[in-house]
Order: structure tokens, then C-alpha cells, then sequence
């Protein structure tokens, strides 16, 4: 150790086991590391493919498709409103169509697996074991859902669990630059989930109790000290929290309309029409029962009780904040708990877990897999994708926006006056957003005030518009001046300019 | 004394079976047990035994040399007390006497009288008769000390101007005397014509263009210097040498070190200095300590001598000239300086006492071009006021995590001020300090790596004073950015030379570290002016400077680079667990705008006054007085 005799300051002792593990974690390099995560994501992306194959598309990855063709379109991200979460949108931007979102999140999933298959393998647990734990948790509905039809939650998931192995080093080892990277990721998570802002206030508040400090010099003060590990772990995500808040101030007015905004946030947070529970006991007794599905979970703390009890706070973290969220009033999906749960699962089985619990572990895969396979979902959009995947079925929903996106795609450039709050799936799927004129552009408020003088259509939403649709809420029930319905497919109308040419003929379905 | 007349080869000479410890024994000037002390001292370090007796202190080094003479039967003399004859000294290269401790000092008809410090080889004497073929060599004995005294005498103007211009001599373009080249001229002036033509003609385009690249730039310091000290974290735990290393160290292997300190007007800090070079670890006959002091500052020179130092320490007065600055003194002590390796301090620096023997083993354990290993800095006194703590957030940052980053990452290091450790030979060869450039420490570790040299670090530290006054630290900072500016002058003169010697990797780091530094700090103000006008005007008279790309890039800068650069000064509190200190990162802005006005403060004087060495008062901290086991 290197004693300063002059100063009078102790260096950060290396302790030699603290090294030898160290080493021992980094025993693998980049290159593998991609490697592995590819191999690991060839059956997400198998999933992945069936769903898009099938004409499925998730209103997450539709709504970032759709904002992403904007953005293209325009070359302006602040024009369509820095659009929250932007790391899903700038990933999307990469190749703007459907699949894309899909894919990225296959890789992610891949990554988070065979994160957790490293760590399951260091345990004493048989490889078997290991992979039917791995298995289990992996291949539920909802976990599956969120690893192809969620990029955002996957990401989050995935960062997540990059932020926990790092925090785990720099709490057992003292490693300083883990620290850091878990702050990092953490702030880094908030771009892709608003939530992470939470998960990193309670690993920062969290971390003085993990901490392995070394022996304190006399002028030290542990509070001091504490406040330094609190500070580094949260301030990134304060910082990134912050600064998008401002983002929001300088260009909308509004600091908090990425969380205010009902599209913005990407259907969770602050999303009433998803929320489950606002009342305390009501919250905790649901999120208690969710628990009961991911029995894997629930071993898990047991193994992380018996090895290492002080822990076992960390363990509930996730639950702690999944059902504060529920508590405040904002959403957090079944699926995005059940996917959570799953990974500090993986994650969380000490090490030090020895071949005795083998067995019973491997029940409790076999149990956790049974029960979430035969779990009614609350979200519709995930039965339906259930259904598609089980039975690789084209749902007549999907056909027919598929149908009206490939009509619409071939009017001419700004023909068509909608509002990309409602009719972003139908953008998305059209793969272009040029025969829209929409909200993000400068002629839209005169285009919505006399839509005759700048369009030949207005597609709206009879049934279900979201209340910022301005086009629909305007014209919902009546044609603008100079327009008559050319054509009622499903919710939609789309009104065609009395002058304008009859163009409907493209398809029996959708006259 | 001896003069000139009394001095005769035909001196007595003392039992050639006596040993030189014998002999002194014999004399009475040391004791049976002192001698044994000093033989067991030597059977450790193998080092000679008289160099052992006077740096304990057991013998004056002029009683030695007078034992010494009588053993070699020769006679003694006092060149301070003698007539020297300069003539025949001159014939000679200067650095060839003091490596072999020889001066020439008078010359008669039919002999020519030769002082010495060593026993003369037979090579010697017969160079010698070459010189003067029909003359008797008479030797006779002196001190080292007196040998150098002579040589400063009869060399003084060589020295001086080896000192001021050796390294303009060996290769004007690495030196920073000229401060523009005629093609940089040229440069220049194309560039600033294409400026004002840009500004007339195509004023909004020029503008954002400009605006364009001062964004780039500073994202580009942001990036380079995130990853250069993520990349010095990784490795926070991994120590370069051990302390096991250091402790199975064979103390006879150990080679001479020469430890160079120049003091300007620092008489208060001198018995400091003297109490802090005590308590190395490192054999005490193994150092050479080279106390470097201007002709003109008697009052240092005055509190030298009272401080009474041990044998070990030379006084090396260096003589009045311009350019009046560090390097130039610091040339001098090179000058000479017999150490293998050889390390300069500040006056008030407290270097860890095994950092010698570090050093040893970081060039043992280093490849071959190794010419330089740099210890942290860190200060002693960081919580004196708001200052000093953030010179020390900076100051670990830089020390602890930078470096060390740079290190791994194979680029070139620019130098702290003190506690770089040279391989002396080396350093001679790459000409010395640039004493022209103020910032000659940062130069140096640039030179070497551009002359495909490689710069280290090791872990150990050197607590030095922080600058506990605005405006001491302010003409301090200006300084050094001055002098940052001048090496990226300096070094790109020829940036295809550059370029092919450095290799592209060492280039873009310099340009990144030496050139970014000064560049962001001068351009910051104009961001922060665009960007108080924007908030307290709510303005969009400015929105044209900022096309789509240039908007994100200046977002990222103004939320998230700063944010990062805050974040990474979080990590200096870690490794010295400064943990108090963690909340003075928030305040980094307001350090900032210091730099940026001593950024403003180095360009003015930069085309002012260019080789104005504005010297850093030392001695204002009270830790300074306090004992370091206490601070």
C-alpha cells in the first residue's frame, strides 16, 4: 500500500483478490463479448422476423418509425418536437422501417443473455441448470414481447443490467472507473426510459451501503465519503434529466412536456389510459401478485437471503420502484415488470450458489416457464401478438392498415392532412412521410384552418383520436369546407377534395 | 591553503598499502567507528567510500581530497585561492572536464599543472602531453567542487550561451526563441486575409463556419479528454511499480542521481527544501543535488549558506543573463549534472521519499526510449481556500487520471513542472530545456516524443503549494497557457515532419491536449457571451450561427460536455480520497472563466513580451510551515 508519509494521504489500497477478479470478469474481450450477444440474439431475431413476417407491428416501434421518417423528411429533430425517448428514435433512424426497431432490440436481447448466461456460468450451478434457468426466463410471452416489440424497454433492460454489473464492481472492488460507467449508463439509460432516472436515485442512495470501504484515514468523514458514492452513481441521470428538460424549455416552452406530452413518452410513462393502480394497498397487492408469476425471481432472493442477506435490499429494488411507479400514477406494463424481474433474477443469483440448489432451481424454471406461458396478459397488444406468433396468422387489423399505408403512400408529396398522433402507424407502415402533411410542418396550421387551398385529403379518426389530434378533433364528425368522405375504412375517414381527382379505386377493401 | 609556489609533485606520500579510510583514520579526521559505520554503509551501496563520509557528513570534502592527495603523493590545491590560467582550460570542451573532473590551471614554460578530482588515467595524461608535447604534467589534487568553480569561472559566457542557445544552435525549429517562422507568418496572415475576405464578402457564412469549428473543437476536447481519462481510470488500481519492487531494490546496484533545484528569489522556502530532500530514500552518496541559484538573487544565495546543507548539495550559480528563467538554470545544472538519472524540484516541493527508486525501476522496467518518467504532482496545502481546492481537483484529475491515461494510450505527455525524471544522457541529447518557451516542461515531453522518444508515469507524488491568490495564480496560468502556445508554435513548424516523425496518432493527441487547451479557453468566452445574450434576451438574432449540425454539436457542448467535464473532475476526489473536495466540482464554471481570462491575459503577452518568465511567488501558504506529517 502507498503509505504517504509526507502528506499524510492514503492512497486506494489494490487489494490483490480485488485484482485477480477483476481480471477474472474481463477474461473475455470486445470482440467475443459481440460475438456471443449476436449467436445469443438469432432466436429473438427468428421471433422478430415471424411477427413482422405476419404483418405485426407494435405502436411503440410504429410511433418510432413514424417520427423517424419525419426527421428524415425534415432534417430537423427539434422541429418534431424532440421526440422522448430519443435513443430508440436515433437507433431507428439508422434504417427507418418496421423491422429495424425490432432487430436492434433482438440484439439487445441477445446481449442481456448472454450477459446473464457469464454470469449463471460462474455460479456452481450444472450448465444444464444454467441454460433451462436462462431459457426460462427468456422465452415467456412477455419477455420475448419486450425483446422483439419494444425497443425502448429492451434497451432499458439491457443498460440496466450493464449498470448493475458495474456497480457491482465498484462497490465490491472499489473500482473507480465502474462507478463511473454505472453513473454513465445509468444517465445514458434515461434516453431510452424516463425510469431509469429512479432506478439510478435508488442504486445512488443504495450504494453506501454496499460500498466495501477500505480503512478510513482520521481526517476523513464517512458522510463525506458517502455523499461522494451517492453523487457519482446519480448525477449523470440528473444531468441527462435535466438537460432534456431544458431542451424542451428552449424549443416547445414547456421544460416537461416530453413526460406530459400523451405521445411523447411512448406509452408508459405518464400514461393514465395504461395505468393499473392508483391506490397504495391496491398497487402493492398487484405488484405482489406479478411477483407470484416470476417465481425465479423469488428463488432468486432466497439464494441472494442465504449468501448474501445485505443484499437482498438491492435485490428488491426493482420491485420498490416498479410499485412506486404504479403508486404515483404512472405506468409501468406487466410485461416491462415480468422482463425486469426476469433479468434481476438472472443477474442477481450469487455466485457463490453452489450445485446443491440445482434441483430445486430447476423446478422453479420449469414453474416460472409453465406460468407465464399460460398468463392472461392485460395488454391487448401483446395477446395479439401472442396469437400471431402461435398461430403466424395476419391479423385483418394489420392487413388492412398495411393495405390503407400502401394506398396512401402513393398520393403525391403533402396531399394528405392528418395528424401523426393518430396516424402514425399508418406513416410507419407507409415507410415515407411525405404524402403527409403534418403537424411538424410549417403549412399545417393554415393547411387545418382551410384545408381546400393546401390539400386533396384529410384523414381522421372517428372513434379513439387522441385528444392532440387536431385534425381529427376539428373534422371528425363533419368534412371540411370543399371535402366530402371518399372513404370509411375501420375508425378512419378520409375526406377527398370535391375537385380533386377520384383516386379510391385501388383496392375492393378499402372502398 | 596552497598557493601556486607551495605546490610541489614532490609532496609525501602516505604507505601505498593504506586504504583511503586507513589513511583518514590516521590523520584523526574520522574515528575507527565512524569509518566502520561508513564501510558498512559501502558494502551496501558499493558506493565509493569518500562520497559516503562526506555525505554523512563524517568529513568536509576538502579534508578528503587533502588525504587523498597525500595517498596519491601528490599535492593539493585551493582553486578558489589560486591564479587561474584560462588558456589552456579553454582548449578543452567544458563538459569533458567536468566529466572527468580535471582543469588545466597553469601553464609555465616547461610544465603545465593539471588539477584534478580523480586519480588520473594514463588516457588522460597522455591527451594532455598531446596538447602541450615538450611540457612536464604536473597533477595536483582539489576538490570537485573547485573544479566546477573553475570551470564556471573560465566558462561562464560558454555556459551561459549553451544554456540560453544550445538548443537553437542544435536545431532552431525545435526551438521557441523564434516565435514565428516566415511560412507560419505566411500562414497566418493567409489565413487571417481569408477571415476579413470571408467577413466582407460572405459575412453569415463565415461566421457560422466559424462558429461551426469552435463547436467542433470543443467537441473534440470534450471527447479526447473523456476517453484519455476513463482510459487513465481503468488502470487506477494497477500500479506501475510496487512497493515490493521497491523494497527488494539492491541498493549497491543503485546508480548516481542528480536531483536539479532551481530557486529564484525563494529564500524563505530554502531550509524547507533542504528538510524535504533529507528525507529521501535513496542512498545519500548516490545524490547529486544541485541547488541552482541566480547570480542576482544574493538574498537566496544568502539563506543557502545559512542553511548550512549537507556535502551532497552544490551550489551552481548561474550566471546573469537572458533569458533569465527556469530552463535556462535548469541547462546549467544539466551542464553539470553527473547523475545517470537526474530529476528537477521546486523549492517547496515535498516528493514521497522512495520516489528516486521508483523512478529507477520504471526505467529498469521501461523500453529502452524511455527517456522520461513523470510523477503525479498533488498539493499539500488544498484546503486553504477556493483556489487551492479546485487546483487540486485539477491537479489529481490531471495527475492521477489524465496522465496516466495518456500513458496507456502511448501519447505524448507534456511534463509538469517538477518531478520529471530523465535519463540524463538522453535529455542532453534531445539539447536540454527550450529556455525560451515558458513552458518548457510541457515542450520537452513533446520533443521527446516527436524524436520518437516515449514519456511515463509513475506512482508516486510530489506535494508542491498550490497558488493560494487570484492573481498569483492568474499570472501563473497565463503562463503556462502562454507556454502551451508557444510548443504548439514551435512544433508545428513542419507539420509533414511532424507528422512523419510522431507518427498520426502522437500528433492528433498533441494537438488535442497542447493546442485544444488554450484554443477552448479563448473561445469560450465568445460561446458564453452567445449564450447569456440567448437566456437574458430570450434573442433569436443569433439562430442563423446555428444550422442544424452546428445546434446539436453546441447543445451536446453546452448540456452534456460540461456536464461531463464536471463528472470527470469527480474522479481526482477517488484515488487520494479527497471525498470533501467533491462538491467544489459543481463550481469548475466559475475556475473556468479564471482560465479563460488567463488565456486572454497569455495571448497579450504572447505578442508582447514572449520570453517573459512570470515567476510564481511560493511561500504564501501557511501549510508550508507546518510539518508534513502534520498537513
Amino acid at each position: 500500500m502507498a503509505s504517504v508519509e509526507s502528506s499524510g494521504v492514503l492512497l486506494r489500497p489494490p487489494k490483490i483478490s480485488d485484482q485477480a477478479a477483476l481480471r477474472r470478469e474481463r477474461d473475455v474481450s470486445l470482440w467475443q463479448h459481440l460475438f456471443f450477444s449476436l449467436l445469443l440474439s438469432l432466436p429473438f431475431i427468428g421471433f422478430s422476423l415471424i411477427a413482422s413476417q405476419a404483418g405485426f407491428l407494435s405502436n411503440q416501434h410504429a410511433h418510432l418509425v413514424a417520427k423517424v421518417l419525419q426527421a428524415i423528411e425534415y432534417r430537423r429533430l427539434e422541429l418534431i418536437g424532440f421526440t422522448y425517448p430519443p435513443l430508440p428514435f436515433l437507433l431507428t433512424a439508422l434504417w427507418a422501417r418496421p423491422l429495424m426497431p425490432s432487430l436492434i432490440a433482438s440484439l439487445a436481447a441477445g446481449a442481456t443473455a448472454w450477459l446473464l448466461l457469464r454470469h449463471l456460468l460462474r455460479t456452481s450451478l450444472s450448465p444444464l441448470t444454467v441454460v433451462l434457468v436462462l431459457c426460462a426466463l427468456a422465452f415467456t410471452p412477455a419477455t420475448l414481447y419486450i425483446a422483439t416489440q419494444s425497443l425502448t424497454e429492451m434497451a432499458t433492460l439491457l443498460l440496466f443490467l450493464l449498470a448493475w454489473l458495474a456497480f457491482l464492481r465498484f462497490t465490491r472492488y472499489g473500482e473507480t472507473l465502474s462507478g463511473f460507467v454505472s453513473g454513465l449508463i445509468l444517465g445514458f439509460a434515461f434516453f431510452f426510459n424516463a425510469y431509469a432516472l429512479f432506478f439510478s436515485v435508488a442504486y445512488a442512495l443504495g450504494s453506501p451501503l454496499f460500498y466495501a470501504w477500505r480503512r478510513l484515514s482520521p481526517r476523513e468523514r464517512k458522510w463525506q465519503a458517502d455523499l461522494t458514492l451517492v453523487i457519482v452513481i446519480g448525477f449523470p441521470s440528473l444531468l441527462a434529466f435535466l438537460s432534456w428538460a431544458y431542451l424542451n424549455w428552449v424549443f416547445t416552452g414547456d421544460a416537461w412536456l416530453f413526460l406530459t406530452d400523451p405521445t411523447a413518452p411512448l406509452y408508459t410513462f405518464f400514461s393514465p389510459t395504461e395505468t393499473t393502480s392508483l391506490d397504495l394497498f391496491s398497487t402493492l397487492a398487484y405488484s405482489l401478485q406479478e411477483v407470484t408469476r416470476a417465481p425465479l425471481y423469488l428463488a432468486g432472493a432466497v439464494l441472494v437471503a442465504v449468501h448474501m442477506p445485505k443484499r437482498l435490499v438491492a435485490y428488491f429494488v426493482s420491485f420498490g420502484v416498479i410499485a412506486v411507479v404504479r403508486m404515483l400514477g404512472w405506468n409501468y406494463t406487466e410485461a416491462m415488470a415480468i422482463a425486469t424481474y426476469s433479468v434481476v433474477a438472472g443477474a442477481g443469483i450469487p455466485v457463490r450458489t453452489s450445485r446443491a440448489w440445482d434441483k430445486p432451481l430447476l423446478l422453479v424454471a420449469i414453474l416460472h416457464f409453465l406460468l407465464n406461458l399460460n398468463s392472461p396478459y392485460q395488454s391487448n397488444e401483446l395477446r395479439v401478438w401472442e396469437q400471431v406468433i402461435l398461430k403466424q396468422q395476419v391479423q385483418t387489423q394489420d392487413a388492412l392498415e398495411t393495405e390503407i399505408a400502401q394506398w396512401l403512400c402513393k398520393q403525391p408529396p403533402q396531399s394528405i392532412l392528418a395528424d401523426d398522433r393518430a396516424v402514425y402507424r399508418l406513416v410507419a407502415r407507409c415507410g415515407d412521410s411525405r404524402p403527409f402533411l403534418l403537424p411538424a410542418e410549417g403549412e399545417f396550421l393554415m393547411a387545418l384552418h382551410a384545408p381546400a387551398q393546401f390539400v386533396n385529403y384529410v384523414l381522421v379518426q372517428r372513434q379513439g383520436a387522441p385528444a392532440l389530434d387536431q385534425v381529427s378533433q376539428r373534422y371528425a364528425t363533419a368534412p371540411p369546407p370543399g371535402f366530402r368522405v371518399g372513404a370509411n375504412w375501420d375508425s378512419w375517414t378520409l375526406y377527398r377534395r370535391i375537385d380533386a381527382e377520384a383516386q379510391l379505386s385501388g383496392s375492393g377493401t378499402l372502398r | 591553503m596552497s598557493d601556486t609556489a607551495s605546490v610541489s609533485p614532490s609532496t609525501p606520500k602516505l604507505s601505498s598499502a593504506l586504504r583511503l579510510g586507513e589513511a583518514l583514520v590516521q590523520e584523526g579526521v574520522l574515528s575507527p567507528q565512524e569509518l566502520q559505520r561508513a564501510l558498512e554503509l559501502q558494502s551496501r551501496t558499493s558506493e565509493r567510500l569518500g562520497r559516503i563520509l562526506t555525505s554523512l557528513g563524517l568529513v568536509k570534502r576538502q579534508q578528503l581530497y587533502r588525504v587523498l592527495a597525500k595517498l596519491w603523493g601528490m599535492p593539493f590545491v585551493d582553486l578558489l585561492q589560486t591564479p587561474l590560467d584560462y588558456k589552456i582550460a579553454r582548449q578543452f570542451d567544458p563538459q569533458e572536464l567536468v566529466r572527468e573532473r580535471f582543469f588545466p590551471f597553469a601553464r609555465g614554460s616547461s610544465h603545465l599543472l593539471v588539477a584534478t578530482a580523480e586519480y588520473p588515467s594514463p588516457a588522460l595524461l597522455e591527451r594532455l602531453q598531446a596538447l602541450v608535447p615538450n611540457h612536464r604534467i604536473e597533477f595536483y589534487v582539489t576538490t570537485e567542487w573547485d573544479i566546477d568553480y573553475a570551470i564556471r569561472q573560465c566558462f561562464r559566457d560558454q555556459i551561459l550561451d549553451r544554456a540560453a542557445h544550445g538548443l537553437y544552435y542544435r536545431n532552431p525549429a525545435e526551438c521557441a526563441f523564434t516565435v514565428l517562422t516566415f511560412g507560419q507568418y505566411l500562414f497566418l496572415v493567409f489565413v487571417l486575409l481569408i477571415l476579413i475576405f470571408g467577413l466582407y464578402f460572405a459575412t453569415r457564412p463565415t461566421l457560422i463556419a466559424l462558429n461551426f469549428f469552435i463547436n467542433l473543437a470543443f467537441l473534440g476536447s470534450i471527447l479526447f479528454k473523456f476517453a484519455v481519462s476513463l482510459a487513465g481510470a481503468k488502470y487506477e488500481q494497477i500500479q506501475p511499480i510496487t512497493e515490493e519492487e521497491v523494497a527488494s531494490l539492491n541498493e549497491e546496484e543503485l546508480p548516481t542521481y542528480t536531483i536539479l533545484v532551481p530557486a529564484y528569489r525563494e529564500a524563505k522556502v530554502i531550509p524547507l527544501l533542504l528538510d524535504n530532500l533529507r528525507r529521501l530514500d535513496y542512498p545519500a552518496a548516490k545524490l547529486e543535488i544541485l541547488l541552482l541559484l541566480e547570480e542576482d538573487d544574493q538574498e537566496t544565495i544568502q539563506a543557502a549558506y545559512a542553511a548550512k546543507p549537507p556535502e551532497q548539495v552544490t551550489f551552481v550559480i548561474i550566471p546573469k543573463g537572458q533569458p533569465q528563467t527556469k530552463p535556462k538554470a535548469c541547462n546549467v545544472g544539466l551542464f553539470f549534472a553527473r547523475g545517470e538519472y537526474l530529476v528537477i524540484y521546486d523549492a517547496e516541493d515535498r516528493p514521497e521519499p522512495d520516489q528516486l527508486k521508483k523512478a529507477v525501476i520504471a526505467f529498469r522496467k521501461g523500453p529502452p526510449n524511455l527517456v522520461c518518467v513523470q510523477a503525479a504532482l498533488n498539493y499539500f496545502n488544498h484546503d486553504e481556500n477556493f483556489l487551492t481546492r479546485m487546483f487540486t481537483l485539477e491537479y489529481s484529475y490531471w495527475f492521477d487520471y489524465m496522465l496516466p491515461g495518456l500513458d496507456r494510450w502511448r501519447l505524448p505527455i507534456p511534463l509538469g513542472g517538477t518531478s520529471n525524471h530523465f535519463r540524463t544522457s538522453v535529455l542532453r541529447q534531445l539539447g536540454g530545456w527550450d529556455p525560451y518557451n515558458v513552458t518548457e516542461d510541457a515542450d520537452l515531453g513533446i520533443r521527446a516524443a516527436a524524436n520518437g522518444y516515449r514519456v511515463g508515469v509513475i506512482n508516486s507524488t510530489t506535494y508542491e503549494e498550490a497558488n493560494s491568490q487570484l492573481w498569483n495564480w492568474i499570472r501563473q496560468r497565463s503562463r503556462w497557457i502562454k507556454g502551451y502556445i508557444q510548443t504548439v508554435l514551435v512544433h508545428s513548424r513542419n507539420p509533414l515532419a511532424l507528422l512523419k516523425r510522431a507518427g498520426l496518432r502522437n500528433m492528433l493527441g498533441f494537438l488535442m491536449l497542447i493546442g485544444g487547451t488554450p484554443l477552448t479557453f479563448l473561445t469560450a468566452p465568445v460561446l458564453w457571451i452567445f449564450y447569456l445574450l440567448f437566456l437574458l434576451t430570450g434573442t433569436r438574432a443569433l439562430d442563423f450561427l446555428f444550422p442544424p449540425l452546428t445546434l446539436y454539436i453546441s447543445l451536446f457542448n453546452l448540456l452534456f460536455g460540461n456536464g461531463l467535464m464536471i463528472y470527470l473532475n469527480m474522479l481526482a476526489v477517488f484515488k487520494r480520497r479527497y471525498y470533501h473536495l467533491l462538491i467544489y466540482t459543481f463550481l469548475n464554471p466559475i475556475y473556468w472563466i479564471l482560465h479563460s481570462i488567463a488565456a486572454y491575459k497569455a495571448s497579450w503577452q504572447l505578442l508582447t513580451r514572449p520570453f517573459y518568465w512570470e515567476k510564481t511567488i511560493h511561500g504564501l501558504s501557511r501549510e508550508l510551515w507546518r510539518s508534513p506529517q502534520t498537513t
